[in-house]
């Protein structure tokens, strides 16, 4: 099951974001020229969160001791160890992710058929993403998001996902022709229908 | 708390006595063998699926000999440096693990 975590824009190239899911930490990270990986956001040398590393030439390092992991997952230095041949075992967990509609999609198993169905014809740009103090099913029940974590509505598309048992995320993407009236409309209704869903 | 370790973290013993035959690492190893004796108090199954989830993490080969709520025994092999891994990760251990007495030696 794909579920849309982010915005596309929120990931800058050669920086790493913390994201969670359902209770998992996710660190979500891009290379240089781009390329975005989602792993679980925990060094598999100590436990240090990758989401604190930073990226250099390709590569995610931690910040703790310096790991270097590359975008197979694999770990490919160990700075105290320098001439060690890192065995292929140490490597950090992947989960499968694509981009889509401007948003970051993410999946625990592989099948990429299985994304939703969206007009590719029409770019999308991410406009925001809001945190909403109610639970995944309170929030899907009351906006009509079904179980594929997405809607369209008023010409913006609407992913959510539960960060963890109370709280939800809510990601806005619009058409990347949407004037700037319209980004600032669409932004104004997502805030009152994220106040509308903790009120309620 | 006394810990005790008998060497520095797996220092290469000099002559060739310790080193596993290649065959059981890989053609590209520099494979030593090590005797692990670990005492303390334990979560024994919790430790034992510690001690070779990280073996397995770090490419080690590990014979798990005696698992006990005081004692940990174990006999691995691999290379040098990732042992030496191993045994940091087994001294700071898992959570409800403590090690109050490490042995490394060769096997
Ligand atoms: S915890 Fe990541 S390199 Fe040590």
């Amino acid at each position: 099951m794909w579920t849309p975590i982010a915005l596309s824009e929120d990931v800058a190239a050669g920086t790493a974001a913390p994201a969670r899911l359902g209770g998992a930490e996710i660190v979500l990270w891009r290379d240089g020229d781009g390329l975005l990986q989602a792993w679980e956001d925990r060094c598999p040398h100590r436990g240090m969160r990758l989401s604190f590393g930073f990226v250099r030439e390709g590569r995610l390092t931690c910040l703790y001791h310096g790991w270097q992991f590359d975008a197979s997952a694999r770990c490919r230095l160990i700075p105290a160890h320098p001439e060690l041949k890192v065995p292929g075992t140490i490597r950090a967990n992947p989960w499968h992710v694509r981009e889509r509609a401007g948003l970051v999609w993410v999946a625990d198993a592989a099948d990429a058929d299985a994304l939703p169905t969206l007009p590719d014809d029409t770019p999308m740009r991410g406009l925001r993403s809001l945190a909403v103090r109610r639970p995944r099913a309170a929030v899907a029940a009351q906006t009509g998001i079904g179980a594929g974590g997405w809607i369209w509505r008023d010409g913006a598309l609407i992913g959510l996902h539960g960060a963890d048992d109370a709280t939800s995320m809510l990601h806005l993407a619009l058409p990347q022709s949407a004037t700037a009236e319209a980004r600032r409309r669409t932004m104004g209704e997502a805030t009152a229908l994220r106040d509308a869903l903790e009120a309620a | 708390m006394v810990l005790y370790v008998s060497t520095t973290l797996f220092q290469h013993h000099g002559d060739a006595g310790n080193e596993c035959r290649a065959s059981e690492k890989g053609p590209d190893s520099l494979a030593q063998c090590h005797r692990i004796r670990m005492e303390g108090r334990f979560d024994a199954a919790g430790m034992r699926r510690f001690a070779e989830g990280r073996a397995a993490l770090l490419d080690l080969a590990i014979d798990t000999l005696d698992v006990s709520p005081t004692r940990f025994d174990s006999r691995l092999s691999g290379d040098e440096i990732l042992l030496g891994m191993f045994g940091m990760a087994c001294l700071l251990g898992p959570s409800g693990c403590v090690v109050t007495r490490f042995e490394s030696l060769p096997a």
